[in-house]
């Protein structure tokens, strides 16, 4: 094992992720190579370092921004039938002269519908017999009539 | 229900169990933080980063495959919110990139201020791509595999970029430690 592939096999040594059988080769290479045990003490070193940092202090406004993203993701839904409760409940906002303007509309032409139905004349029984008569003839079979030759026209 | 299984308490939220989704924000919040403001570097945007991926979990919690990790999806969207919000503010460093530092090099930065405050700047100056591997793999003790699922990557790939920035800032790190040792 010559150095460069012994310092890559420490990198993986100490995050525990070297096979087995890798890791008395890099003992063995470790005993006899000053400059790797350096590395190794540097690499250790390194890893004190990073995890004495403090961690982070978190943004108080992140709780609450979650907080808010989380109760409108887990609000309760609503059922369909208080779907249609909410829709008869709520109010309209029409102004007068539109809502004025849609009942004169409605009124003249529930006044001419009943106009029209008064001037019909209402079916007589004598009417009704008529119909009736008419109705049960036999139907007229209609024969072919020979045309008269033009000179006896004349 | 406090220590229920991630796959658990999805499952109570998935069924309406608001609770679940309080104690999973709980538990995931300050990873989700400590790794959106590491790689944003600015409080506001991590703050909008972390909100949309909480707003992702209310509304995308059925579309989760059973069996998979909780855990790895979350920071997945994480990172992808993370990835937009530096797409917006600078496009060119989403760009790929040969070198490990994104920048000036931090060699000026070793020579003022405490190792502890260095070594976090040093580690913001990391390429995205290498700072994602290293926090994911440091802070939050995701897998090899875990880290893969949520770059998108290989578990070979984030095994070379861990080694890579870790030897990148074990190197500027190590004049820091002879300036101590000689003091």
């Amino acid at each position: 094992m010559n150095c460069h592939s012994c310092t890559e096999a420490l990198s993986a040594l100490i995050d525990r992720e070297l096979p087995e059988e890798r890791q008395t080769d890099v003992f063995v290479h470790l005993a006899d190579c000053p400059s790797c045990r350096h590395f190794f003490t540097s690499l250790m070193e390194l890893r004190a370092d990073l995890s004495a940092a403090p961690p982070p202090r978190i943004p108080r406004t992140l709780d609450a921004r979650v907080e808010r993203a989380a109760a409108a993701r887990f609000a309760p839904r609503t059922s369909m039938w208080e779907h249609l409760r909410s829709f008869w409940m709520q109010r309209l906002v029409v102004p007068a002269p539109a809502f004025a303007a849609a009942l004169a509309v409605v009124l003249l032409s529930l006044i001419l519908t009943y106009a029209t139905l008064r001037q019909t004349p209402p079916a007589t029984p004598a009417h009704q017999a008529q119909v009736t008569y008419i109705m049960s003839l036999p139907p007229v079979e209609v024969q072919s009539v020979p045309l008269p030759s033009p000179d006896r026209i004349q | 229900m406090e220590t229920h299984s991630d796959i658990d308490l999805l499952g109570c939220m998935r069924n309406g169990e608001s609770r679940a989704f309080g104690l999973l924000y709980q538990r995931y919040r300050l990873p989700l933080y400590r790794f959106c403001l590491h790689m944003i570097r600015d409080t506001a945007r991590a703050e909008d980063a972390v909100h949309d991926t909480f707003v992702a979990l209310l509304h995308r919690a059925w579309s989760i495959r059973d069996g998979s990790s909780l855990k790895a999806w979350l920071f997945q969207v994480a990172r992808n919110n993370v990835l937009m919000s530096l797409r917006r503010a600078s496009p060119e460093l989403l760009e790929a990139q040969q070198d490990v530092w994104d920048g000036e090099s931090p060699q000026t930065l070793l020579e003022r201020g405490e190792r502890i405050e260095q070594v976090q700047r040093m580690l913001a100056r990391l390429s995205v791509e290498y700072r994602e591997v290293l926090i994911l793999r440091e802070y939050e003790d995701l897998s090899y595999a875990e880290i893969a699922a949520v770059t998108g990557s290989t578990e070979h790939a984030v095994k070379s970029r861990l080694f890579k920035a870790r030897r990148a800032l074990a190197r500027k790190l190590a004049p820091m430690v002879l300036e101590e040792e000689s003091s």
